[in-house]
């Protein structure tokens, strides 16, 4: 924990927020007037009205678990290729400059965890899937199963690396190696922030780690999704959520 | 109302709080990033999700009643020693420097009412039982179920003493007399601060009315409950909670 500062033009964004000095997280974006923010303070998650979960496979599971602060835990499941996976509605867009920052570790096992997070046009993509097809990032010649998305994304089987991931309007996807590496139980503070244009900054922890020039569509309805499965073996891989952040203009 | 005031350092917290320069309400603690609002807004209260209620006893009632601003309404019932009581999910912890505020006021009757609300260790205590016993507020010497709990208590069969009440690993439990009498349909804004050491302070309507040198243990998980029961005759008592917010640092 840091000083509480505050920035009039926050990051670029044009728009004052308050934020930890230190850490970088984003206090309260005052500035964006549509903002969602769920630190899963609750008892459990209304998988009804707030929330779209997603489960496959076997012994998968999904809700807030009891800890300090209130975290969200997915546990993939023992089950290779059965995704688990969280989402907001389809309510946000570039053209608002929406912003979404996450905040989250994995935690026992995630040696063989493929997963996603950010801004996507499709919250559940088909069985077996989520927004950015598997083994793609091995090579770093990246492929989306999503039409648009803007997201981190991480294929731990292959590589720690972290990339950063776009594709707009079904094209050829960009891909970025954020210079950050996945490890087991470190948290990060992840910030994906859209401009009206439609491109898209990532940061880690603060920092931009990585920048997507016209990188999704603007005007595709877009949800918030963590989504994550196992490619090999049978140990659950398990996420802890802290928090998720949202902001963007009111259209 | 009065003027919206921030603090850069907030009643000696480190943090930075926008707050009701006259009522002293903490509008926004801003500096906190663990934040949880509930303003009872809602139609009614999601109490699989959102809250834990629990209740016992005869004729009694909780949840949101329909009057400006939105309340929480807890009507104890008729039989004495039954215990109804709202609380959040064990989130919190004064290594985090945990602090919680409350808008509440009894009305209709209370003449009977012992009440407890603030951070405890358990939200729901054994069967008639809330977190400080019953009569132990009588003579002073308190006694508490909870093994750490730092709260405000009346028991107004005996008195309308509002008293700060701690526990810490069911040790020796301390109690203040806050010099603020329970008052029928009178509300007060109650807040309660821990810092890392354990350390309570206790406000009321932005007053410093009470300290506990480590009050409670600073690792034990900790929820926010509101509890309530008559001890005598036969009449309901009625709490109305008008807000809750709770804030800490992020671990």
């Amino acid at each position: 924990m840091g000083k509480t500062k505050s920035t009039y033009n926050w990051q670029g964004t044009g728009n004052m927020a308050f934020y930890d000095g230190e850490t970088y997280e984003t206090l309260f974006p005052l500035g964006f007037p549509v903002i969602f923010i769920d630190d899963f303070l609750g008892i459990a998650v209304d998988a009804t009205n707030d929330w779209t979960e997603a489960t496959e496979g076997t012994a998968a599971a999904a809700d807030i678990t009891a800890a300090v602060n209130g975290v969200y835990r997915i546990n993939t499941g023992t089950d290779v290729d059965s995704r688990n996976e969280i989402s907001t509605a389809l309510v946000w867009e570039a053209a608002q400059a929406c912003g979404c920052e996450i905040r989250l570790k994995t935690t026992t096992s995630d040696a063989a965890l493929f997963f996603n997070f950010g801004f996507t046009d499709v919250a559940t993509e088909g069985t077996g899937e989520i927004s950015w097809a598997d083994d793609s990032l091995a090579t770093g010649t990246v492929d989306s199963v999503s039409d648009d998305s803007a997201m981190f994304g991480v294929r731990a089987e292959t590589t720690d690396d972290i990339y950063a991931l776009s594709v707009l309007a079904n094209g050829t996807p960009q891909s970025t190696d954020t210079g950050t590496d996945l490890v087991l139980a470190t948290y990060h503070i992840y910030r994906i922030q859209l401009d009206a244009a439609g491109n898209a900054r990532y940061f880690i922890d603060g920092a931009l780690v990585a920048e997507h020039l016209l990188a999704i569509t603007t005007t595709d309805d877009l949800c918030v999704t963590i989504s994550g499965y196992i490619t090999a073996g049978s140990t659950a891989a398990l996420i802890d959520i802290d928090y998720v952040k949202i902001w963007q203009n009111r259209q | 109302m009065g003027r919206t005031k921030a603090d850069y350092n907030w009643q000696n917290t480190g943090r930075q709080v926008f707050y009701d320069g006259h009522t002293f309400e903490t509008l926004m603690p801003m500096g906190f990033p663990v934040v949880f609002f509930d303003d009872f807004l809602k139609p009614a209260t999601d109490a699989t999700n959102d809250w834990t209620e629990a209740t016992e006893g005869t004729s009694n009632a909780q949840d949101i009643t329909a009057r400006v601003n939105g309340f929480y309404e807890i009507d104890t019932g008729t039989a004495a020693d039954k215990r109804t009581e709202i609380s959040t999910a064990l989130a919190w912890e004064a290594a985090q420097s945990c602090g919680c505020e409350v808008k509440v006021e009894t009305k209709t009757s209370d003449a009977s009412l012992f009440m407890n609300f603030g951070f405890t260790d358990v939200a729901t205590e054994g069967a008639a039982k809330i977190s400080f016993k019953d009569a132990s507020l009588a003579t002073g010497t308190v006694d508490a179920w909870a093994s750490d709990a730092v709260m405000f208590g009346v028991r107004a069969e005996t008195s309308d003493d509002i008293y700060a009440l701690s526990t810490i690993a069911d040790g020796v439990p301390q109690s203040t007399d806050t010099g603020t009498d329970l008052v029928l349909a009178t509300s007060h804004i109650y807040r309660i601060q821990l810092d890392s050491l354990g350390n309570a302070r206790y406000f009321i309507d932005g007053a410093l009315v009470a300290e506990h040198l480590l009050a409670v243990t600073t690792t034990d998980d900790l929820c926010f409950t509101l509890a309530g029961l008559i001890t005598a005759g036969s009449t309901a008592a009625f709490i109305d909670i008008d807000y809750v917010k709770i804030w800490q640092n992020r671990q």
